[in-house]
């Protein structure tokens, strides 16, 4: 560090430099913290995506292709072309302000270019400049300006700080859906091999493996039986999953997490047990062994791809139908992309529940129904014991994940499942629930650890709420019903609200299904003690 | 009575409203007004965290509390700007803006009080200071932590079935959790 004198020392300017929005100068080395690391090589390779290297946001040279230029003002006019939505969504903004101060990061940063309306601007501006008369002849004061290295290291450094949750477009008048244009401006990005490899490796295993670390399928069942023992251990009920058995009735696709990392693998327990107290004839697979789809986050094409898999599985299996997960983004590829992108699928029949007999017409083209939606009409139907004292030791709040609530609609399905599972249920206030949730703070790929600082920024509109039920209710658990939020929120937890764990809705289920030949349960999933010596299967 | 308390408790929420503007002027132009304006503590998180949590600090300082009556609300404080992007200096300058505005306030008093009075006063922000130091060093700490922990948490079970959690296993009981995958 370079000497500095006493006057120095002593005199800090309190305001930030002011800096006009269009000439941008990221320094990317002061902002760690904030960024994701860029793709392996190696994983842009197995993927054939364009520019494989190895690089560093922190680099001056980024290592562009020579036409870079071009290939993204071509790669916008044929986006432009084939999705109407993107133009609608660029010419439609009349900058009324509505959105600014909606997104999480802008609410935990205070940067300007984190409100939606500014970081689509950043699209826009180009959009203006390169496709529109009134932005070629006004120019700047048009709101127009050339893409330059530097414009395009801060698409990389906004585009790649939007959680896609969609929060935003729920306030726009107009509908803009601002996580489109983000999706629209990462697929530019990946033309020119700028990308972040908590995605693109997540990806590059999905297509290779069929899951987000890799797990290969020898591993894949070995890690279900580890987890079938320690069900067996807290339960003394031992389950029975079978893995790419054909001709199951139903195919179960959850989010990879829930098989091998904390603390989804309670929330799977809690599945494995339901399905068995109910004899359900289903199938797990070692290849459609992830129900998340980091295509999301990268480009349409790469969404079909990996949604395909799924699809081919379940024809291969000869099953009915799919059950999914506890899965956020999952459910926004189904319900949004699946069908146009891969559908119709026809080899498969309209989903029915073979234990209540329901049919879920909502599901009739995707073939595929959210594991709460299954589990509510079997508590509706009275197929299930449950006793919540065993829930007793916990004071739940309900976190909206994001995908779920907004792009599907789960809004009462996973209420009803904790109200009848906890006998101490209680919500966030009203504007931070329901079409309103405020995200986790680490979806779309963001949630990585090199982007800690810019997580909890994020993450703070979601725990100044859960803080507030834990100062009025008492609250020592945050339940979602997504992977990412199990992970995320967990450390956001333990950053801002120490005192409140996270779990998945379906472990609580499992804390609460009396089931027949268990043992008496002095103990929930976690083997945490219950409350009150309760939990004798007197349910 | 100490003059000049007296003079700032007659004065109290001026002050603690002059010190939020001060802080809230920390914030990028454009976002400073909105953190000011908005009064609803979901609609505006940061905004209402420093306004409610600099206006606690005060009533403490003017009613002669200790550090540990003003612990929670420094700690709300500095939490938020800790993962802000802030050097740590720019972080916890928030606490010496309280001379500024109480010198804005009550300078024509503070001439007048007694010397001793006012380095007193002095004093105690310096304490406040100094809290304000270790809260935000803590929660620096916590950050990399966190990182790390997530590494272990993220392949749990894989770790556990490889006997690579052996030992935390038999010490402690099963980790405690703190982060997931990336599906």
């Amino acid at each position: 560090m370079p000497e500095k004198t006493r006057d120095e020392l002593v005199q800090i300017d309190f305001k930030p430099p002011e800096r006009e929005w269009m000439d941008p100068a990221i320094d990317f080395e002061a902002r760690r913290g904030t960024w994701s690391y860029p793709a392996a090589a190696k994983n842009l390779r197995y993927l054939g995506f364009p520019n494989p290297r190895e690089w560093s946001p922190t680099d001056e040279d980024w290592q562009l292709p020579e036409n870079w230029q071009q290939i993204i003002h071509d790669g916008l006019a044929e986006r432009l072309n084939k999705y109407r939505s993107l133009k609608l969504f660029l010419d439609v903004c009349v900058r009324c302000g509505a959105c600014a101060d909606k997104c999480h990061f802008y609410l935990g940063s205070g940067d300007p270019k984190n409100m939606p309306v500014l970081r689509a601007e950043l699209l826009r501006s180009v959009y203006r400049n390169d496709f529109t008369t009134a932005g070629r002849i006004l120019g700047r004061i048009g709101g127009a300006r050339k893409l330059t290295p530097a414009v395009l290291k801060e698409w990389f450094y906004y585009f790649y700080q939007c959680t896609e949750c969609r929060r935003c477009s729920v306030f726009c008048p107009y509908g803009i859906d601002t996580a489109e244009i983000t999706m629209l401006a990462r697929e530019l990005l990946n033309l020119v091999g700028l990308n972040i490899n908590w995605v693109i490796e997540p990806v590059a295993n999905c297509d290779r493996t069929g899951n987000h670390l890799g797990i290969q399928p020898h591993t894949f069942k070995d890690n279900i039986e580890f987890l079938v023992d320690e069900l067996e251990d807290a339960t003394g009920v031992r389950v029975d999953p079978s893995i790419n058995r054909k001709g199951a009735e139903l195919l179960f696709v959850v989010p990879s997490a829930d098989y091998f990392a904390e603390p989804g693998i309670y929330t799977f327990m809690g599945y494995l047990l339901l399905l068995h107290a109910l004899g359900v004839d289903y199938t797990l697979s070692a290849y459609a062994s992830e129900g998340g789809n980091f295509g999301l986050f990268t480009s349409h094409d790469t969404i079909k791809r990996l949604n395909y898999k799924i699809y081919h599985e379940a024809k291969r299996l000869g099953v009915k139908w799919i059950l999914g997960g506890e899965c956020g983004h999952m459910w926004r590829v189904i319900h949004q992309y699946m069908d146009t992108m891969n559908g119709p699928a026809d080899f498969l029949e309209p989903p029915v529940s073979p234990i209540t007999g329901t049919a879920f017409t909502n599901a009739a083209a995707t073939k595929m129904v959210h594991v709460c939606e299954f589990t509510a009409d079997l508590i509706k139907h009275g197929k299930l014991r449950l006793d919540p004292a065993r829930n007793d030791h916990l004071r739940v709040t309900f976190h909206d994940s994001c995908n779920p609530a907004r792009a599907m609609g789960i809004l009462e399905e996973p209420r009803y499942i904790l109200r009848s599972v906890v006998n101490n249920f209680f919500e966030m206030p009203e504007n931070t629930i329901r079409e309103q949730t405020f995200c986790c703070g680490g979806g779309a790929g963001l949630g990585n650890d090199e982007n800690m600082e810019m997580r909890l920024r994020g993450g703070l509109p979601r725990a100044n709420a859960v803080r507030f039920v834990h100062e009025k209710h008492g609250v020592n658990r945050l339940a979602c019903i997504c992977a990412i939020d199990r992970a995320v929120l967990t450390t956001l937890m333990e950053y801002w609200v120490p005192e409140v764990d996270v779990s998945g809705v379906h472990e609580l289920v499992g804390n609460a299904l009396a089931i027949d030949g268990e043992k008496p349960r002095n103990t929930d999933l976690r083997g945490r003690p219950l409350a009150g010596g309760k939990g004798d299967a007197d349910a | 009575m100490s003059s000049l308390l007296h003079a700032l408790r007659e004065k109290r929420a001026g002050l603690a409203q002059r010190w939020a503007e001060l802080v809230f002027a920390t914030y990028p132009a454009q976002s400073a007004p909105f953190l000011s304006r908005e009064k609803d503590r979901f609609r505006n998180p940061l905004g209402a965290t420093i306004r409610d949590e600099l206006a606690a600090i005060v009533d403490v300082l003017l009613d002669g509390g200790g550090a540990e009556a003003v612990a929670g609300p420094l700690d709300a404080i500095v939490r938020v700007r800790a993962v802000q992007g802030f050097s740590p200096a720019e972080a916890l300058g928030f606490v010496f803006q309280l001379k500024r505005a109480v010198a804005e306030l009550v300078g024509r008093d503070a001439a007048a009080a007694a010397a001793a009075e006012l380095l007193e006063l002095h004093a105690r922000i310096d304490e406040l200071a100094l809290q304000a130091f270790a809260i935000y060093v803590g929660c620096r700490e916590r950050i990399f932590e966190l990182r790390a922990r997530e590494a272990t948490a993220r392949t749990y079970s894989l770790l556990k079935r490889a006997g690579a959690l052996t030992q935390t296993d038999a010490a402690e009981g099963t980790p405690t959790p703190s982060g997931e995958g990336r599906s």
